[in-house]
């Protein structure tokens, strides 16, 4: 099977990628809302607190070692399947990616030992600091990074001279056009893709009548929080959408499913087509009337651009980019309802034992990460034939690595990580079932700064005997 | 009891249209102003809801 | 201001940091293999579990100021060695996932050893068959790489990735030293003696060989014959002293010994390719992206490497002392 080594390096690259993606999302949640729960902990000194915070800390502890083994991949595979690219793109997004290095990936593995491991070593509120510096260093790495890839999303800041990058300004590579809307995007995809999997896991607990205050403090500030990030979620989505529709019209011209340059009037939502790239049409189109109008031109009767605006050899495949839309956006909208719903079920008073919402709770635990992996295919996909948008186009950027050698890694890649998801699954349903684990009466949650210094146990006998438990009501 | 049923029906039917109403608000379908505002509103209102409506356990 | 040599010493510190770090973590992944008792692996294990993200990062960072500061050469280099960095990546993706995995399971935990210890290994070896291709030279043309992803299967390469392993161990060895309880110290002390005496022997064979097929090389070493023979006599001495190790000594002794040895080949190496950053056909500044690119990545490194070693120095210093025998798991 004769493949272009361009088509196999993409694969490649958008496997390593796709997997990866699913557990920064989910750290970069987790991490602040560890640091969340253990600040209720050290302020109401509440032992459910800590229960809940060494629950989600031995998932949380799995899937960011998985995210640190993955992410370095992508960073020498810039260079291993697109080394022309990373020649070119270098100057511009290797100092952004340094950077990300120098500030946040050694900010979480320099406490992520304390956190992980600290909590007899040192004081509880030198252990929170340690917990606040992981969930900063998360949020500082998809920073930097959501830079690099806006800019080659949205380039600027860069002078081309025969095929070289020369950056004249910071300002504008760093603060590209599109990196403010979709760096407020993507951490509050994290923090939905978070309460979700901690909602879900509470709501199954409630369906179970086990560990029940557990269960219903984490649906509580699952759902809390959730509801008021896909409002935000949806806003931000809408600003982002505007703000591609200037910058990269072809690829929100894909996504909308609509071929002709102006489409009829009042233009219907499409929900459903079978796209012919070849002769620009859709076979099969299923929609709601007068919906596109509304949604996509804020006006009962206004036409939507279609791909046809864009030539044919600049176009993106809208079979991908218009499927990956729907499938976040629908996945938007459900969580918006769920969102909806707990508010009104809070009003009611019956938000624990409505059964049909628990398990509508359960099946919404993955929803972030497939809103979050969709969302990146409509980026990614849709930005094509682009890898640096309107500068270099990905079939010109690969290495000179021949295509036998990228398909047998591409398949090493997958044996390896499908061993690395398949455990990540069974250890984390394990630790589901086997539930939160009691928390001794006397665990602390006082201590100074002064004593952080000293390494003690918490929980050594001959503390228990002479030391005071102070329990504020 | 049937008029309990219908009028709890009829509740839950408005919070759900009010919920499209919300949704359709902030995604710009009634322009920008509207936008911000019915976000505003919303994450007020659910700031309110969540802290005024307790949930059902007495021991949080 | 020379921009490129900046850069490839914040370059070269970042790399030497990661082979000392990542050095002993490795090593200890090696040693697992030589370790038939559960208990005493899981106490190797915990002497390195807080602090092993960090010292991983330091490879990431290496990449990535090659990438930033030397495109020209990332993007030579890493299809030149295709293949030996792809298998490292999934060695060291399975050492770190081991980490996580392997308390989950009490079961299956010697299924997660072999998975660490064979990741190590891996990755170790795939490192020094990069060291060797270097040192063998890469085919360039037209600032593109222009050899065969199989180059790195010679025998010189092949020499250097058997070397590496034994060089980590020594120092996974002497960081076992300084970190387990009196149970592992006579195994520590066999693993130092050991892998010096194998390091020192295939790593000597590996210049020796290297000497004679590569001209580059050799005309490199004659322009420094001085410093490199210094540097020899030195890594003689100090690989003699760890093979010949005395039962007793300050724990501390032999690690220092092994990073020593350590730092005296990558001195060794860099002296064997300056100025060239892919040997032997491009040089620093050929390599280098512009000055702003370059500015912007040391101005960052000077600001923030203090604060980085500082407070990695601190999370060290937290886990200090040797490893408690019950290992960091929570007494729930």
């Amino acid at each position: 099977m004769k493949l272009d080594p361009s088509i196999v390096a993409r694969i490649q690259f958008a496997f390593t990628v796709s997997f990866h993606i699913i557990f920064p999302t989910m750290s970069i949640g987790l991490a602040s809302f560890l640091a969340v729960i253990e600040a209720l902990w050290l302020k109401t000194k509440k032992p459910i607190y800590l229960e809940i915070y060494k629950f989600w800390l031995s998932i949380f502890s799995m899937g960011f070692g998985i995210g640190v083994v993955t992410g370095i991949v992508l960073s020498f595979e810039f260079g291993l399947g697109f080394s022309r690219f990373a020649q070119m793109a270098g100057p511009a997004i290797g100092p952004l990616i340094a950077l990300e290095v120098l500030t946040a990936f050694f900010l979480e593995a320099g406490f992520l030992g304390i956190m992980l491991f600290g909590l007899n070593r040192v004081g509880p509120k030198l252990h929170f600091f340690a917990t606040c510096m992981v969930a900063i260093g998360t949020l500082l790495s998809a920073s930097w990074i959501l830079s690099a890839n806006s800019w080659m999303q949205t380039p600027a800041g860069v002078a081309i001279q025969g095929g070289h990058l020369t950056v004249v300004s910071w300002r504008h590579v760093l603060v590209n056009p599109s990196w403010l809307y979709r760096l407020p995007h993507m951490v509050t995809a994290a923090y939905l893709t978070a309460s979700f999997m901690v909602a879900g896991v509470g709501a199954w607990y409630l369906l179970r009548g086990k560990h029940q205050h557990f269960a219903r403090r984490t649906l509580a500030l699952g759902t809390a929080f959730a509801t008021v990030l896909i409002a935000a979620q949806v806003f931000i989505g809408d600003i982002l959408y505007g703000t591609m529709l200037k910058h990269q019209p072809s690829k929100m011209q894909a996504a909308e499913g609509f071929w002709e340059k102006q489409s009829q009037s009042p233009a219907p939502y499409l929900w459903f087509i079978v796209p012919d790239q070849n002769n620009q049409r859709n076979r099969f189109q299923l929609g709601t009337p007068y919906l596109g109008s509304i949604w996509l031109t804020h006006s009962l009767d206004g036409r939507v651009e279609g791909l046809k605006n864009t030539p044919r050899d600049l176009q993106p495949r809208m079979g991908m980019v218009f499927y990956a839309f729907r499938i976040m956006y629908c996945s938007a909208m459900v969580m918006f309802a769920v969102g909806v719903a707990s508010l009104w079920l809070r009003f009611r008073g019956t938000l624990f034992s409505s059964r049909w919402f628990l398990w509508i709770l359960v099946f919404m635990t993955p929803s972030g990460i497939v809103a979050t992996l969709a969302g990146w295919y409509v980026a990614e996909t849709g930005r094509q034939p682009w890898v640096i948008y309107g500068i270099l186009k990905t079939a010109d950027a690969i290495s000179p690595v021949p295509a036998p050698a990228l398909w047998s890694t591409l398949v090493a890649f997958v044996c390896v990580y499908a061993v690395f998801i398949t455990a990540f699954l069974i250890f984390t349903l394990r630790i589901i079932r086997r539930g939160p684990s009691e928390v001794h009466s006397y665990a602390e949650a006082s201590g100074s700064l002064k004593n952080a210094f000293r390494p003690y146990v918490l929980d050594s006998p001959g503390r228990l005997l002479t030391t005071n438990i102070t329990q504020r009501s | 009891m049937r008029n309990r049923n219908h009028l709890h029906r009829f509740h839950s039917m408005s919070a759900a249209l009010l919920g499209v109403f919300f949704f359709f608000a902030i995604i710009g379908v009634f322009g920008l102003r509207w936008a911000i505002t019915a976000l505003a509103g919303f994450v007020l209102g659910a700031v309110v809801v969540c802290v005024a409506f307790p949930t059902e356990d007495v021991e949080s | 201001m020379d921009l490129p040599l900046i850069s490839v010493s914040f370059l070269a510190f970042a790399l030497t940091l990661y082979v000392i770090l990542d050095g002993f973590d490795l090593g200890i992944g090696i040693l697992l293999l030589f370790q038939p008792a559960p208990m005493s692996r899981d106490h190797m294990i915990d002497s390195i579990t807080p602090t092993w993200d960090g010292n991983e990062t330091w490879i990431i960072m290496a990449g990535v100021t090659l990438l930033a500061a030397f495109p020209v050469a990332y993007s030579i280099l890493l299809p030149a060695f295709y293949l030996p960095v792809i298998l490292m990546l999934l060695g060291l993706g399975f050492r770190g996932v081991s980490f996580e995995f392997r308390v989950q399971s009490r079961q299956h935990r010697h299924r997660w050893d072999v998975a660490f210890a064979v990741g190590s290994l891996v990755a170790a070896f795939m490192q020094g068959l990069v060291l060797g291709s270097l040192m063998q030279g890469v085919k360039v043309q037209n600032q593109h790489f222009s050899g065969s992803l199989l180059d790195v299967v010679h025998p010189l390469p092949i020499i250097t990735g058997l070397a590496l392993p034994f060089g980590y161990a020594v120092l996974g060895g002497g960081w076992l030293k300084l970190k387990s309880g009196l149970r592992l110290q006579a195994f520590a002390n066999r693993s130092i003696r050991v892998s010096a005496a194998l390091f020192a022997i295939l790593f000597a064979l590996a210049c020796l060989y290297a000497a004679k097929i590569q001209p580059g090389l050799r005309s490199k070493w004659t322009s420094h014959g001085i410093a490199l023979a210094c540097l020899a006599g030195l890594f003689a001495i100090a690989s003699g002293l760890l093979t010949t190790l005395p039962k007793k000594t300050v724990p501390v002794v032999p690690f220092l010994l092994g990073l020593f040895l350590l730092l005296v080949g990558i001195s060794g190496l860099a002296l064997s390719t300056f100025p060239d950053i892919v040997p032997f056909s491009v040089t620093l500044w050929e390599a280098a992206s512009s000055a702003t690119s370059q500015t912007f990545v040391l101005v960052g490194a000077a600001f923030v490497t203090p604060i980085i070693l500082t407070y990695s120095a601190f999370a060290y210093w937290i886990f200090r002392g040797k490893t408690p025998d019950k290992g960091w798991e929570d007494d729930n």
